[in-house]
């Protein structure tokens, strides 16, 4: 049996098409319409996953999170739209584990929902060496090398790559990394972020103006894209 | 007097005396004339009639000439009172009209209702020296204070208002005389109502002057002075009545203005919002056509589908709803950049990640087209809207596909100039019809020349938006050869220029 999922949207179109991709690829659906139930379906119910659409009816999609992680860590994806970039950020700083941007095809998804799943096994967190395609990580000896020829990083870069693909297919904000990686004081410098997400670039990707890896999420901060997914758009 | 006697003509002494009268008259006025004329006619007797120092005459002939010597002092006198009085009203006349000369110019000057008086303000609180001068109009039944300077007042005040209200209903002006609360004019006596300001400064004089044209009142004109003596003398109350009488004309005139500016504008968005109705609902139902014709298809009961044409009917519903997502995506920004609520969420990108985005955005688009894409290595980062510009650049890449044939070239290149970063998109279409180079970017503008009108014509109109909301600037050109380029810069403003870094960087040694 597949993993457990709650899906909240107050759009009955969206429950229905919704309930029936995720059905086909293996999940068990249940459906909720306002943030209350939602609520009630996760506290009766733990779900492996929620799905949570912002713009409910009855309380603000940033509430319904705080609300859940006061007593759960059950991963949660965001549904949202475009030009929403604010909503999107306050919805992660919040505990939301993952977005997309409405209209999002069924296999993006999907995508999204493994990962979160992988993230909330704790998977990746204990594996020597990371592992995606030609770029290697070995964390214990903090060695990134690529096509087996090993890269220069500046601790620095090394400790932001880290940060990023230990976090593969997640998007991480602007803040949390500049919080993870040089300290709570910083977090707003998001053009040294910047700065550094682009030396990177020139070290790890094979065309660093197209990156494979290191991808941009608009207004709220950057992915390390992993290549096992196919959660490629971000429209 | 004395050493004159018998020495001078007495005709020339009544002379000298008229030359005195004549200064007097000039001086003082009316009843000091005629006394002076009168304390002449004493003195002329007592010293220069025999017998001297009496005011009995011997001779008849004397009573007589003393007499036309009155009559004459009296008369040049009063010649002279009047021509004086003549003149200082002309000069009166010539310093009101230079007054409200300098107060009407803030009235025709054509800026807006507001500013126009907060000039008035301004003008009259300078002209008249008061401390205090505010403009409080009638709107909806509401009293609003529009344009105040100098000290400020308690606007809010009831009894203010009230007395506003008075003002306004019986188009007199109301005044506080300095000292005592009371209003003038003060009509019945007893009915006269006692105002009282907050704060005890009652005794500032205060003046309110309805505003009001002959067709309707409009509110008041306030003044007032801080020092307890300084009151309005009635010249000056004359005056500002006069002035608040032209003002009344000049404000009306503005706020007909005002009105008439806001239908047309309700207008002419009417028909922009139909215009973009008709637009949008043909751009709409387009991709919905070819959706619901897919979706019908495959539902058919009796119809088995070949993989390959299954796919091919999904693959269609699939890009028919990006392009629904694209045109709604539009139109978000379209009204935004309408409702001048177009702020682009700046931040620091590099202008090639923006670029592929939008390439691999639009693959549908460019399929059947050649892209070529040159990008100079190293640009400097650039402050922008990452979403945005995509947009744009989604728009202009559609734009170049619509508008050039099958199996042409479409160019993407990036320049770095000095101060800011270009970006073209050109194609091998027909091009734009020549001195159209600038409409092309209006609303709803389409290239009338094309057999086919596709889009809804609003992509131009948004980049624009977009890219002038950056500060940037785009605009057309015709090719040499053919096709259309059309460029758009963006500011640079020193993109890589970072703080100096909070840990310490070492290369790792391997």
């Amino acid at each position: 049996m597949g993993a457990r999922l709650v899906v909240v949207d107050d759009e009955p179109q969206i429950r229905r098409a919704l309930r029936a991709g995720l059905r086909a690829n293996g999940f068990e659906v249940e459906l909720a319409a306002t943030g209350e139930s939602a609520l009630d379906a996760v506290a009766v119910h733990p779900p492996e996953v929620v799905i949570l659409d912002l713009g409910l009816p009855d309380m603000d999609g940033v509430e319904v999170i705080r609300q859940l992680r006061e007593w759960s860590s059950v991963p949660i994806i965001v549904l949202s739209v475009r030009n929403a970039e604010p909503e999107k950020v306050r919805a992660l700083d919040a505990g939301a584990d993952d977005y997309l941007t409405k209209p999002f095809g069924m296999d993006e998804l999907v995508a999204r929902i493994r990962v979160a799943l992988r993230h909330a096994s704790g998977q990746h967190h204990h594996e020597p060496v990371l592992k995606f395609g030609d770029l290697q990580i070995d964390v214990a000896h903090r060695i990134v090398t690529h096509a087996g020829v090993e890269l220069h990083l500046t601790p620095t870069e090394y400790d932001l790559l880290r940060e990023l693909a230990g976090n593969a297919d997640r998007v991480l904000t602007h803040q949390m990394l500049l919080s993870r990686v040089w300290g709570p004081a910083s977090a707003d410098a998001t053009n040294y972020l910047r700065v550094y997400v682009n030396q990177l670039r020139h070290k790890i990707e094979p065309d660093p103006a197209r990156p494979r890896y290191l991808i941009t999420e608009p207004g709220v901060g950057y992915r390390f894209r992993s290549g096992q997914s196919s959660s490629h758009g971000r429209s | 007097m004395l050493p004159f006697q018998g020495r001078l003509d007495t005709l020339n002494v009544t002379l000298l005396y008229l030359i005195v009268i004549t200064a007097i008259s000039l001086r003082f006025g009316t009843w000091p004339s005629i006394l002076s004329s009168i304390a002449a006619f004493l003195a002329f007797d007592f010293f220069f009639i025999p017998p001297f120092y009496k005011f009995t005459v011997a001779r008849a002939d004397h009573v007589l000439a003393l007499f036309v010597f009155l009559g004459i002092a009296i008369l040049t006198s009063q010649l002279i009172v009047r021509i004086r009085a003549r003149t200082m009203e002309a000069l009166r006349r010539g310093r009101q009209t230079a007054t409200l000369y300098e107060l009407s110019s803030a009235l025709i000057s054509e800026i807006g209702l507001d500013d126009m008086m907060m000039a008035v303000v301004e003008r009259v609180r300078q002209v008249f020296g008061v401390d205090t001068c505010a403009i409080l109009l009638e709107e909806d039944g509401e009293i609003r204070l529009h344009a105040a300077s100098g000290d400020p007042l308690d606007y809010a005040d009831q009894n203010l208002i009230d007395l506003v209200r008075w003002v306004i209903d019986k188009r007199q002006s109301a005044g506080l005389r300095s000292g005592r609360a009371r209003i003038r004019p003060p009509g019945p006596p007893r009915s006269t109502p006692q105002w009282n300001f907050a704060g005890g400064k009652t005794d500032r004089p205060l003046l309110l002057l309805p505003i009001a044209t002959t067709r309707r009142p409009l509110g008041v004109l306030l003044v007032a002075r801080h020092r307890v003596h300084a009151r309005f003398d009635p010249e000056e109350e004359r005056l500002l009545e006069t002035f608040a009488n032209q003002a009344a004309i000049a404000i009306e005139r503005s706020l007909l203005t005002r009105e008439q500016t806001r239908a047309e504008i309700l207008a002419r968005s009417d028909e922009l919002k139909s215009a973009l109705l008709s637009a949008v609902s043909h751009d709409l139902r387009t991709p919905l056509a070819s959706i619901k014709a897919s979706v019908t298809s495959l539902l058919q009961p009796d119809i088995t589908w070949p993989e390959e044409e299954r796919r091919d009917l999904l693959s269609a519903i699939n890009e028919e709803a990006d392009r629904l997502n694209q045109l709604v995506a539009n139109l978000l920004d379209l009204s935004r950049i309408e409702a001048g609520a177009l702020r682009p969420e700046l931040d620091w990108y590099d202008l090639s990640e923006a670029i592929y985005a939008a390439i691999d955005r639009s693959e549908l688009l460019l399929r059947g087209h050649r892209l070529r894409v040159d990008i100079p290595e190293a640009l400097p980062a650039l402050r922008f809207d990452f979403i945005e510009i995509i947009q744009v650049l989604i728009n202009l890449l559609d734009n170049a596909a619509k508008y050039s044939p099958p199996d042409t070239t479409i160019d993407l290149s990036v320049r770095q100039l000095s101060d800011a970063i270009e970006v073209t998109v050109r194609d091998e279409g027909p091009g734009i019809p020549r001195g159209e180079e600038e409409r092309i970017f209006d609303k709803f503008y389409r290239v009338e020349a094309t057999n086919r009108t596709i889009g809804s014509g609003v992509g131009l109109a948004i980049c624009r938006g977009i890219i002038e909301a950056h500060g940037g600037r785009i605009w057309a050109e015709r090719n040499r050869d053919r096709g259309t380029a059309i460029h758009f810069i963006l500011p640079n403003a020193d993109g890589d220029r970072v703080e100096a870094p909070t840990r310490k960087e070492q290369v790792v040694p391997s």
